[in-house]
């Protein structure tokens, strides 16, 4: 397998961090999150020659990352592609109210529709601004903060969800 | 720049995602583009059957065309008897000119045994050589006939038959 060092190097020190971000992307599935990740980095790799002379090569493979995934809004997960590795899963749990806390999430990110999972992942997440949202995702700032706020109302009718993000107060 | 609703949902978020179960590594990513750039040559092979195709219409219909236009009158279908074979059908009315053939299935025949089947029918044969590749036809085998076997002509139609040539 002929592949540049450098772009082994950049997998390793990427992956957790897009894999992270693809968790909430996915709606909590690390299978998925997976193969979204390694789509993402397959096209860096096409084009890895281009990207790796890049100021940000990270923020290039994030981008991909993101708009594929919102490319797969609608479409039925068909396209696994079998391989002959198998996972090790080791299970990292954190103490039940963690587990619940996670659990809640999950199901919260399962109410939203791709687009609001990827604003919610961006802004809240990954902490980046209105602006940067909307770079990233190639729209509007104004479609940034609208799917901002429809996925919020969401998020408030979520059981679990919706004394956390009041603070605690009964509503 | 958060408001407070918002700042604890980001706090909650970055609480809330696991550990990946697992690291990637580049390898695995290689792999699966080698893998990908394997699929376009199930994509070409379909343009090319649908030619092929393309190509066995097209010379059907070219010999059917011929056909007509040398003035063969067209055949009367289902003017026979149902089991009108080669042999002449003896109920016909005296006045009646031409007997009724069966046309029988010449493709796969050698061109010399596809005459020789014809002929001895009552029925006139012209065959055409093609030099235009056609899928899975050996040279010198019939691979197209016109009227179709089975078709009830009168006797002395001219059938077309199509012989690939190297």
């Amino acid at each position: 397998m002929t592949e540049s060092p450098d772009f082994a190097d950049f997998v390793r020190r990427r992956s957790s961090a897009l894999l992270r971000s693809a968790w909430l992307l996915t709606g909590g599935d690390w299978a998925l999150a997976e193969d979204l990740v390694q789509t993402a980095f397959g096209e860096v790799w096409k084009r890895w020659d281009r990207i790796s002379g890049m100021e940000a090569p990270d923020a290039y493979a994030h981008k991909v990352m993101v708009n594929t995934f919102l490319r797969w809004r609608g479409r039925r997960w068909t396209r696994e592609i079998a391989s002959g590795r198998i996972p090790e899963t080791g299970a990292v749990t954190g103490g039940f109210g963690q587990v619940d806390t996670r659990e809640s999430v999950r199901q919260a990110l399962r109410e939203l529709t791709a687009k609001q999972r990827a604003v919610i992942t961006l802004r809240y997440f990954e902490d980046r601004s209105e602006a940067e949202t909307a770079a990233i995702m190639g729209c509007s700032v104004g479609t940034v903060k609208s799917q901002s706020a429809k996925a919020l109302a969401r998020l408030r009718h979520v059981p679990g969800l919706a004394d956390v993000l009041t603070g605690g107060t009964a509503c | 720049m958060l408001n407070a609703e918002e700042q604890r949902l980001a706090d909650l978020l970055k609480s809330a995602v696991p550990e990946p179960p697992r690291q990637l590594s580049a390898d695995q990513i290689t792999m699966r583009r080698a893998r990908r750039s394997r699929g376009p040559r199930a994509v070409w092979t379909r343009p090319a059957l649908a030619a092929a195709a393309v190509v066995i219409i097209g010379v059907t219909t070219a010999l059917a065309a011929r056909h007509w236009s040398a003035g063969t009158a067209p055949a009367p279908r289902g003017t026979g008897q149902p089991a009108a074979s080669a042999s002449p059908s003896p109920g016909r009315t005296p006045g009646s000119p031409a007997r009724s053939v069966r046309v029988p299935l010449v493709i796969g025949m050698t061109a010399a045994s596809a005459e020789q089947v014809l002929e001895r029918l009552g029925l006139s044969v012209k065959v055409t050589e093609t030099y235009i590749a056609v899928l899975n036809a050996q040279p010198g085998i019939v691979v197209t006939q016109f009227p179709v076997a089975g078709t009830t002509v009168p006797s002395k139609t001219t059938v077309s038959v199509i012989v690939p040539v190297p």
